[in-house]
């Protein structure tokens, strides 16, 4: 599979002049064919020393890290992998800007390191020789050198060197073997002056790789170029339409059966972390505004964000060993003839499998897909599948709708998943004859060797994208989580005259039958919290908003309880514990608390819960758009504000129009 | 005295896993064939085919590519003589059918 980064490129045409950092870190690009093994000799030189970032005006990410050798720093750009600088692909295009020193604000780098697959030699000198024709001082890495040598190849990498006119160092990547010599070796980086081939006759690239490989390569011409017995096998069982499937599914089951058992314990741990620090800021500081904006506002804001790093953690490393292992671009073929009846590609099955546990991961993971309609299409409908936040609501509502019967819940469980897989996939298919019209890529797929994975390669993978995760998008959920929290908090009110007078009069009685007092505080306590959060802007904003939610059943309660899923859906069961039960209690520990909500009432005294409300409301979680956080992330990996909003309108509407059909439906039935 | 036959130019989709052929033209877009070229599958150049159907697995030299069927069908090949083809008429047949 692809390890191409997504492709939105802003290349000016300012003639920036190559510039030498005065600082002492040289800057060295690395460059090279996909699957050569470039990223795991950037993670052997600069392990955790590294960042993710972002060039200005694209989303083309490259990985910047540092490292000392022999008293000098030297500072590595890991751009994406290219099949070749001078295609007409968007990937293409940016890095050879890059080489050019033609990127705005971005400085040209001061030598380039081409990392070149040993058993690959022929088609990777074209690249090579690309990439010395941008004329910069470069040293060669030829890497998996063991491979090639257990293969039979014999590389005299003296001549080698002399034909491509920079020095050539052999390396093993993956162990480490000659990566010191590279380091030693890049102080001696030098412009190619040979003879190298036209870069616009394909042909004569090719004719003169093979003229370079025939002079310095003995033995076996191309590793693997007999029949691989076993590779064959593999790739015929991983393919096959009903044994690949089968091992897909079993794949996957265990993949996301694993997120689910191990991430539940460290989620679990982060929130009862969270909640000690904030209880510990909380007797700390005075009351006041400053203490309710430390503890509820920016703790539990935090707590919001860290919390989903469990399961980004074990998702990226599950992918990073997979696609180590080279499965994963087997399986883009088994799911892509599903998937490409809707318009999606089949690379897009992990960020879909993925958003059943959160769309957050899922939307990142969207990254292995190369074309950026595809990706594009993946992104806005991954939100539709049921994630694990939507769960506690749907356990409230189907309790309200069939609690007496599991068979019935149960279904209407599945039918809450299938219902928002059925929409992603229809909305996919409704965007690629749309706004996202044009051609579907056939698919064209580097198998790479099967191979055991790298436990170190995964390690820094998930550490990599843990720490983007952190910084991009956890800073604009914890700014959301703030605000939303502000609007729920504010303004403070004064609670009603009946709140006094229980208060007063449950102190009366206090002596006589402490029962009764006690049952007046709690009724107080109700009251106080309802009042308070209807009174808070969010509760105006409810109110406001009630007409709108009227046609498909809500109140003012219900209309809060909605507004206040965007900060997570889950939000919603809290919200609904404290506007009518009076307390933040899960109802589902509570038989007491969820009848309250079971027989919750309107103002006007009629039951909140009916079964076209309940049945309408649980169809509007299933698709509506109600995750900041996710919107976020979908602004970061899109690079534009357009496309979230895009994915808010059209899923919320499409939630409200379903809920219209369902709630009006059932009246019309004559459903109660 | 017989003519030489002309050499068999066929769809990459029409031959047997196992078989070994040379690419002759690329039937696509400028695009798709820069992008083939840059992976290895120039013209002339050898592969051998693993895998028919959806996806097509070739290998050339090193490299290991899986295609849509749709893209394989556009890749023009003439078979390796050595390995046995079956569009390639057969002499014992009568009327020159394929085997």
């Amino acid at each position: 599979m692809s390890t191409l980064s997504p492709q939105r490129t802003v290349a000016t045409t300012n003639a920036a002049q190559p510039a030498r950092q005065p600082a002492s870190r040289t800057r060295i690009a690395l460059l090279g064919n996909p699957n050569t093994g470039k990223t795991t000799l950037f993670n052997r030189i600069c392990g955790v020393r590294s960042k993710t970032a972002n060039f200005p005006g694209s989303t083309v990410e490259a990985r910047i890290g540092a490292c000392n050798h022999a008293g000098a720093g030297y500072e590595f750009i890991d751009l994406p992998g290219l099949y070749g600088l001078n295609l007409d692909r968007p990937e293409s295009t940016f890095c050879k800007d890059f080489l050019a020193g033609s990127i705005e604000r971005v400085s040209r780098p001061d030598a380039v390191l081409i990392v070149a697959d040993a058993t690959n030699l022929p088609r990777n000198l074209i690249f090579v020789s690309q990439a010395l024709q941008q004329g910069l001082p470069a040293v060669v890495a030829l890497n998996m050198i063991d491979l090639a040598q257990k293969g039979g190849l014999t590389i005299d990498v003296q001549r080698l060197g002399e034909h491509l006119g920079v020095p050539v160092v052999p390396i093993c990547a993956r162990s480490g073997e000659g990566v010191d010599a590279l380091l030693a070796r890049l102080d001696g980086a030098a412009h190619s002056e040979s003879n190298l081939p036209d870069p616009t006759l394909a042909q004569g690239a090719s004719d003169w790789a093979n003229e370079v490989v025939a002079r310095s390569v003995g033995g076996n011409q191309a590793v693997g170029a007999a029949g691989d017995t076993l590779t064959d096998r593999l790739d015929m069982a991983f393919t096959h339409p009903v044994v690949g499937l089968l091992f897909f599914v079993a794949i996957m089951t265990g993949l996301f059966w694993t997120i689910f058992a191990l991430a539940t314990v460290p989620m679990d741990l982060i929130e009862l972390l969270f909640a000690r620090l904030g209880d510990l800021a909380g007797a700390m500081l005075p009351a006041g505004a400053v203490h309710d904006l430390i503890v509820d506002g920016v703790i539990a804001g935090i707590a919001g964000v860290v919390v989903f790093l469990p399961q980004i953690c074990i998702l990226f490393f599950l992918l990073s060993i997979l696609e180590d292992t080279g499965y994963l671009a087997r399986a883009a073929f088994v799911t892509d003839r599903v998937l490409r009846r809707f318009g999606l590609p089949g690379q897009a099955f992990v960020p879909l499998l993925s958003a059943h546990a959160c769309a957050i991961p899922a939307i990142m993971s969207a990254r292995l897909i190369p074309d950026p309609r595809d990706r594009l299409a993946t992104v806005l409908v991954a939100p539709f599948l049921s994630c694990s936040a939507r769960v506690p609501v749907y356990v409230l509502i189907i309790g309200m709708l069939f609690g007496g019967n599991a068979l019935y819940a149960g279904l209407a469980f599945t039918g809450c998943y299938v219902l928002g897989a059925l929409a992603a996939l229809a909305s996919a298919l409704l965007f690629r004859r749309t706004i996202l019209r044009g051609p579907s890529r056939p698919m064209i797929l580097e198998l790479p060797t099967y191979k055991m994975p790298s436990l170190r390669t995964a390690l820094l993978t998930t550490w990599d994208r843990s720490v983007v995760f952190l910084r991009n998008a956890g800073t604009v959920i914890v700014a959301i989580c703030i605000v939303l929290w502000w609007l729920g908090e504010y303004p403070h009110v004064s609670p009603p005259a009946e709140v006094a007078q229980m208060r007063a009069q449950a102190a009366q009685v206090a002596d006589a039958d402490a029962d009764a007092a006690a049952a007046l505080m709690v009724r107080a306590d109700i009251a106080e919290a309802r009042h308070a959060t209807a009174n808070s802007f969010i509760g105006r904003i409810g109110r406001t908003a009630e007409p709108v939610f009227e046609p498909i059943g809500y109140d003012w309660q219900l209309s809060i309880g909605v507004l206040s899923s965007l900060l997570a859906r889950e939000v919603f069961v809290s919200t609904m514990s404290v506007m009518l039960a009076g307390t933040e209690d899960d109802p589902a520990e509570s038989d007491t608390v969820r009848e309250r909500i079971v027989h919750a009432t309107r103002t006007d005294g009629a039951p909140l819960f009916t079964t076209p409300v309940a049945a309408s409301l649980l169809v509007f979680y299933v698709l509506a758009m109600q995750c900041l956080p996710t919107l976020a992330v979908t602004r970061r990996e899109t690079g534009s504000w357009r496309w979230a909003m895009l994915q808010f309108g059209y899923m919320t509407g499409l939630a409200y129009v379903t809920g219209l059909g369902v709630y009006h439906g059932l009246l019309w039935m004559g459903v109660a | 005295m017989n003519a030489p036959a002309t050499p068999l130019c066929v769809p990459l989709t029409t031959l047997r896993s196992g078989c070994c052929a040379t690419v002759q033209h690329r039937s696509m877009s400028a695009e798709d064939c820069e992008l083939l070229g840059a992976m290895g599958l120039t013209d002339r150049c050898r592969l051998r085919i693993c895998r028919v159907g959806e996806p097509c697995i070739i290998q050339v030299a090193a490299t290991r590519l899986g295609l849509s069927r749709v893209m394989a069908g556009k890749i023009m090949v003439q078979p390796d003589p050595r390995t046995p083809d079956p569009r390639t008429p057969d002499p014992r047949m009568p009327d020159g059918a394929a085997t």
